[in-house]
C-alpha cells in the first residue's frame, strides 16, 4: 500500500471491536485482557484481537523519543485502522491514541491519526457510553476505593463511568481524598525520580488506607503496578485490581503482586 | 531621550517577529477578535449597591448605607470615636470632603497628606465595584494615595451614584493624561491590608490599615 | 540568581528528608485547590473559567503576536505620562540600569516590592555590591531576605519557613526586648513596625508588575499586603522592573487577566490591592515619586517568542501551577535550582537559562495535566515539557542508556512478532524468578523502578498473545479433527 496516500476509509459497520490489549496487561496482567474481551463479547460485541500488536509508544512519547513513538504510531494506526472500533483497557494508552498520535504527524499521517483517533475508547468507557451496556449483579458484592488515572480523567474524561458499572453491580465505590492527584507513576517517571515518585504513591496509599475499603481500582495498569509495588515493599494491607477483572467477576486471580497460592 | 542599544535591538527584533504591518492593523485586528466590552450596562442601583455593600464586607470591609451627607458625618464620628478617644482624622483635598458639615460631628479633619502619626484617615472614594465589592480610588493632586496606606483605619465614602457593576466599569473615565486633568494612578481597594506569609495564616495589617469601614452615600437626603 | 537545577534530584532528596519544611507547602496543596474550585464556583463553574481563560488566550496571543506596536503604545503612553522607559537586553543589563537610576537618584536605601524579574537578575546583589541598602518588604520576601534563602514559591516565597523559624529569626535580628512574638499576628505586627521605618526612609522604591496597559502607559500591581504600593509612593523615585512580554493593550483586558489570575492566585476574586500607577507626581499632587522609571527585561523572552515555545509567555505567574504539581508538592521549590519552580518553571527555566543546566527540570512531571487544566493562560504545561523533553533526545543530553533502551524499544514495537517474542521470554522469566512471592526486589536494569518499590511479577507465565495463539491453534487442530 502506497502510504503517501489516504487509505480508503470503509470500516465494517456493526459492533465489530479491536481490542488493543496494551503492552502491560499482555505481559504483566493477562487477566485484565481476558476480562476485557469476556465484558465486550457480554455486550454483544465481535472482537478481535489483531495479532500484530505490541506497544502504544507512550514511553518513548513521554521520554522524548519524537520518531520512535512516530514509528510506532504508524504501525498501530496501520493495524487498527480498519476497525470501526478500538477499545484498550487503559486510560493512558486510550489518550495516546486518541489525544496524541494526531499531534505526532503532519499531512496524510495526520488524517489517518485523527480517524482512527474518533473510533478510540477506553473499557469503560466504551461499555457505558457508546454500548449502554449494565454488567450482571455480582453475587460477591464488596467495597473499593477507585483511582482515577490522569489521563483517563483529564484526557478522557474518565470518571463516572466506571464508578456506575459498578454500582450496577452491585459494588460500592468509595471516593478516596485528593482523587483527582497523581499516584506517581507517570510511566517512566516513576523510575527517574524514584523518591519523589514514592512520595506520591505513599499519598495516594494513606487514602486508601484512610477509606473503608482494603481493595483499590483503576483502569490502568501503570498505577496500580506501580502502587501495588509500592504497597508491597512497605507491606501495607492493601490489594489493587483492575476495574475489567472485577466487572468480569473475576476475584479469583491473585490480586496484583500478590503469590498465586 | 535618544533610545539605548538595548531597546533599538530588541524592538528591532520585534518589529521583524510582529504579525500584523501597523499598530492600526493590530488594533483593528484586536476590535475584531476581542470587541471592546460595554464599561457600564444599566442596572438597578438599589441591587447593584446591595451586591456591592455584599462582597464588599465579604471582603473584610466593615460597610453600612447612610442617607446623605450630613448621616455621613454622623456615621464617621460613630466609627472613630469607637476606635480612638480623640476626633481628629485626616482627609485629602477632595472638593467632596471639604464640603462636609465635619462640624456638626465635633470633627476635627486634617486636611492635607497622610503621615506616620496619623491614626484614621477619611477618603473619597471615585467609584466602587458591585463584580468585586472594591472601592476605586484616584491618586491625584486631591486624593493623595499615602491617604489609603499609612493609617491603622481609614473610612471610604462613596456615592450609590457611583456603583458600577462590572470591574470594567473602572475604566469609564478614560483619560489619564496631565493635560486632561487626569488622575497619576489608581488605587483599587478590596480589604484591609492582609497577608498569608506566616504559617499561611490570615492576619490583618500588613502594612496599611488594619481596618477599613466603607459608608455609601444613597443621596437620599 | 545561581543556576542549581542539575541538582534538581539530590536537592528534592533534601527536601523530602525536611517534613517541618513542608508543612506549608502540603497545607496549601491541599488548600489552594479547594479555595480555586470554590472561586471558580462563585465565578460560574469550569465553564465560565473556560470562557474567560479563552477571552484571555485570544487578547494575549495577539498581544504577543504584535508585541512591538503595543510596546512602542506603551512606551509613547508612560512618557506622555512622565514616566521613563528603558530596555535590557539581559539580567546584567537591567542590574546596570537600576544602579545607574539609583545613583542619579542620589539614592542610599532602596525599598523593594515582589519581583520575580528581579530575583531573576539576581539585582539584591548586584545593589548591595554598590553599596546601596535593600531591603524586601513583601513579609514573605523579607522573611528570605533577613535568612539569606531564596523563594521557594513565586506567590508566597517563605512559603517553606516554619512559624517557628521566622520567630527564631525575628528574635535574632530585631531588637524586641521582652517580646516573645507569641504567634503569627505578632510576628506580622513586628515587621510592619520594622518595614515602616524602611519604607519612610527610602530613596527609590522598586516593585514589579502584573501588567503593562499600552492604551494608557500603565502598570498594574496586584497584591494584599499593600507594601509595593508603599513603595510606589512614598520614595522619591520609582523604579518599575518588569519584562517585555507584559504589555496588555487595553485596560479592559487587564481586568479579563484580573479575574482570572486572584482567583487562580489565591482564591480570592480579588486581591486587596489592585493599582494602576501611571507616572510621577503631577502639579499639586501632595505625594507620589519624583521620578517613575520602566524597566523591561528582555533575558531571553524575544527568543521564546522567535520558538515553538511562545505559549510559555501567556503565563501570568498566578502559582497555580504549582499548587495543584504534585511533584511540586513533594519535592519543593528549592530543588527546583533557579527562580521558577514547578510547572511553569520546569519549562521557564530551560528556556531563560539553558536545556544542560536545568536537565532534569522537562522530567519532574508525571503529564498528569493538572497544570495545564487550572493554568489561566492556557498554556499546554505537558506538552511543552515534553517538547522539551524530546530536544533533550535530540541533542543528546537524555542519557545514552534512556535513549539506547527508547529506541530499542520502538523498534521492537514496529515489529510487534519479536516484540512478543521478547515480552514472551521476559514474562517467563521473571515469572519464575518471582511466583513465590509475587513481586521481585531485584532485578538487572530495573533498578529505578525497584528503588522505592517491589515489581509485580506476571501472575500467569506467558503473554496473554501467547495464550490466544495456543488458544487459536488448538481450536484449528480441533476442527481440522472434525
Amino acid at each position: 500500500m502506497d502510504e503517501a496516500e489516504l487509505p480508503p476509509n470503509t470500516p465494517d459497520p456493526g459492533m465489530r471491536v479491536a481490542l488493543f490489549v496494551t503492552c502491560l496487561a499482555n505481559s504483566f496482567r493477562p487477566s485484565v485482557a481476558e476480562a476485557s474481551l469476556r465484558l465486550l463479547e457480554q455486550a454483544g460485541c465481535e472482537v478481535d484481537i489483531p495479532e500484530l500488536q505490541s506497544c502504544c509508544g507512550q514511553p518513548g512519547y513521554n521520554s522524548g523519543d519524537r520518531s520512535g513513538a512516530a514509528s510506532t504510531a504508524r504501525a498501530v494506526i496501520r493495524v487498527f485502522e480498519p476497525y470501526p472500533y478500538v477499545v484498550l483497557p487503559s486510560g493512558s494508552c486510550a489518550g495516546m491514541l486518541r489525544i496524541h498520535y494526531p499531534k505526532l504527524f503532519d499531512g496524510v499521517w495526520r488524517e489517518r491519526a485523527e480517524r482512527l483517533a474518533g473510533r478510540v475508547y477506553e473499557l469503560t468507557q466504551f461499555l457505558d457510553e457508546v454500548l449502554g451496556w449494565r454488567p450482571r449483579s455480582t453475587t460477591r458484592p464488596e467495597v473499593f476505593a477507585y483511582h482515577d488515572s490522569c489521563a483517563g480523567l483529564r484526557e478522557l474524561g474518565i470518571h463516572t463511568q466506571p464508578r456506575q458499572l459498578l454500582a450496577q453491580a452491585g459494588h460500592t465505590v468509595r471516593d478516596i481524598e485528593g482523587s483527582e492527584v497523581c499516584c506517581g507513576f507517570g510511566g517512566t517517571f516513576c523510575a527517574r525520580m524514584p523518591a519523589i515518585s514514592a512520595r506520591m504513591s505513599d499519598d495516594k496509599l494513606g487514602a486508601v488506607e484512610r477509606s473503608d475499603a482494603q481493595t483499590l481500582l483503576a483502569g490502568d495498569l501503570g498505577c496500580l503496578l506501580s502502587l501495588a509495588g509500592r504497597a508491597r515493599r512497605r507491606e501495607l494491607p492493601l490489594r489493587f485490581r483492575h476495574v475489567a477483572e472485577v466487572l468480569a467477576g473475576d476475584l479469583e486471580t491473585p490480586a496484583i503482586g500478590e503469590a498465586a497460592d | 531621550m535618544s533610545a539605548s542599544e538595548a531597546e533599538r535591538s530588541i524592538m528591532v527584533r520585534l518589529r521583524g517577529l510582529a504579525q500584523a504591518p501597523s499598530a492600526t492593523a493590530a488594533r483593528s485586528e484586536l476590535a475584531r477578535i476581542a470587541p471592546r466590552p460595554v464599561l457600564s450596562e444599566p442596572g438597578d442601583v438599589s441591587a447593584t449597591c446591595d451586591s456591592f455593600l455584599e462582597r464588599a464586607k465579604a471582603n473584610g470591609f466593615s460597610a453600612e448605607a447612610v442617607a446623605g451627607r450630613s448621616e455621613a458625618v454622623h456615621a464617621v464620628a460613630a466609627y472613630i470615636s469607637a476606635r480612638q478617644n480623640h476626633r481628629r482624622f485626616v482627609a485629602g483635598h477632595d472638593a467632596r470632603l471639604a464640603a462636609m458639615p465635619w462640624r456638626d460631628a465635633g470633627l476635627l479633619p486634617r486636611f492635607g497628606v497622610a503621615t506616620a502619626e496619623d491614626q484614621i484617615a477619611v477618603s473619597y472614594a471615585r467609584c466602587a465595584i458591585a463584580e468585586t465589592g472594591s472601592v476605586g480610588l484616584w491618586a491625584d493632586r486631591d486624593n493623595p494615595a499615602l491617604n489609603n496606606l499609612l493609617c491603622d483605619a481609614q473610612i471610604i465614602l462613596v456615592n450609590a451614584g457611583d456603583v458600577r457593576q462590572s470591574l470594567n466599569g473602572l475604566w469609564e473615565e478614560r483619560e489619564f493624561s496631565e493635560a486632561a486633568g487626569g488622575p497619576r494612578g489608581i488605587m483599587m481597594v478590596s480589604g484591609p491590608s492582609s497577608t498569608a506569609d506566616i504559617g499561611m495564616q490570615l492576619v490583618l495589617g500588613a502594612h496599611g490599615p488594619r481596618a477599613v469601614h466603607i459608608i455609601l452615600l444613597e443621596g437620599r437626603a | 540568581m545561581e543556576q542549581l537545577s542539575r541538582d534538581f534530584l539530590a536537592r528534592a532528596d533534601q527536601a523530602l528528608a525536611e517534613p517541618e519544611r513542608a508543612a506549608n507547602r502540603e497545607a496549601l496543596g491541599v488548600l489552594m485547590p479547594e479555595l480555586r474550585r470554590a472561586a471558580i464556583g462563585a465565578l460560574g463553574g469550569r465553564k465560565a473559567f473556560e470562557k474567560l481563560r479563552e477571552e484571555l488566550r485570544v487578547v494575549r496571543e495577539h498581544s504577543l503576536a504584535n508585541l512591538a506596536h503595543y510596546l512602542d503604545e506603551f512606551m509613547e503612553q508612560a512618557r506622555k505620562n512622565g514616566s521613563e522607559v528603558h530596555f535590557a537586553a539581559s539580567a546584567q543589563e537591567l542590574n546596570e540600569r537600576v544602579i545607574e537610576l539609583c545613583r542619579r537618584a542620589e539614592a542610599r536605601r532602596v525599598a523593594k516590592g515582589k519581583s520575580m524579574i528581579t530575583e531573576e537578575t539576581g539585582l539584591n546583589a548586584a545593589l548591595e555590591a554598590e553599596g546601596f541598602a535593600v531591603c524586601e518588604t513583601d513579609l514573605g520576601e523579607y522573611i528570605i531576605q533577613k535568612a539569606g534563602e531564596t523563594p521557594s514559591h513565586i506567590v508566597g516565597p517563605a512559603l517553606h519557613k516554619p512559624e517557628s523559624e521566622i520567630r527564631d529569626l525575628f528574635l535574632a535580628e530585631h531588637d524586641l526586648g521582652e517580646r516573645e512574638l507569641a504567634g503569627a499576628p505578632e510576628m506580622v505586627a513586628e515587621a510592619r513596625e520594622v518595614l515602616r521605618e524602611q519604607f519612610l526612609a527610602a530613596d527609590v522604591g522598586i516593585i514589579g508588575s502584573n501588567a503593562l496597559i499600552a492604551e494608557q502607559g500603565l502598570s498594574m500591581l496586584v497584591t494584599n499586603e499593600g507594601n509595593g504600593d508603599l513603595c510606589a509612593n512614598l520614595p522619591r523615585t520609582l523604579i518599575i522592573c518588569t519584562s517585555i512580554d507584559r504589555v496588555l493593550p487595553r485596560a479592559v483586558d487587564a481586568m479579563t487577566m484580573l479575574r482570572l489570575l486572584v482567583r487562580s492566585t489565591t482564591g480570592q476574586a480579588v486581591s486587596c490591592y489592585t493599582s494602576f500607577y501611571g507616572g510621577p507626581r503631577r502639579d499639586g499632587d501632595l505625594d507620589g515619586p519624583l521620578e517613575v522609571h520602566f524597566v523591561l527585561l528582555d533575558n531571553g523572552r524575544s527568543d521564546i517568542l522567535d520558538s515553538d515555545y511562545r505559549e510559555m509567555l501567556q503565563c501570568v505567574r498566578c502559582g497555580a501551577c504549582l499548587n495543584h504539581c504534585p511533584v511540586y508538592m513533594s519535592a519543593g521549590g528549592h530543588a527546583y535550582g533557579w527562580v521558577y519552580p514547578g510547572p511553569m518553571g520546569s519549562v521557564l527555566t530551560p528556556l531563560l537559562t539553558s536545556l544542560e543546566e536545568a536537565a532534569p527540570l522537562p522530567d519532574a512531571c508525571t503529564a498528569c495535566g493538572r497544570c495545564e487544566e487550572v493554568c489561566p493562560g492556557a498554556i499546554p504545561l505537558p506538552d511543552l515539557l515534553r517538547d522539551l523533553r524530546s530536544e533533550k533526545f535530540a541533542a543528546g543530553i537524555t542519557p545514552q542508556r534512556w535513549r539506547f533502551g527508547m529506541r530499542v524499544h520502538a523498534w521492537l514495537c514496529e515489529r510487534p512478532r519479536l516484540y512478543q517474542l521478547f515480552a514472551s521470554l521476559a514474562v517467563g522469566l521473571l515469572h519464575r524468578f518471582g511466583r513465590r512471592r509475587g513481586v521481585i526486589s531485584r532485578w538487572p536494569m530495573a533498578g529505578g523502578w525497584l528503588t522505592a518499590r517491589e515489581l509485580p511479577v506476571p501472575a500467569a507465565g506467558r503473554t496473554f498473545m501467547a495464550m490466544q495463539r495456543s488458544a487459536r491453534a488448538s481450536r484449528g487442530s480441533r476442527e481440522a479433527n472434525q
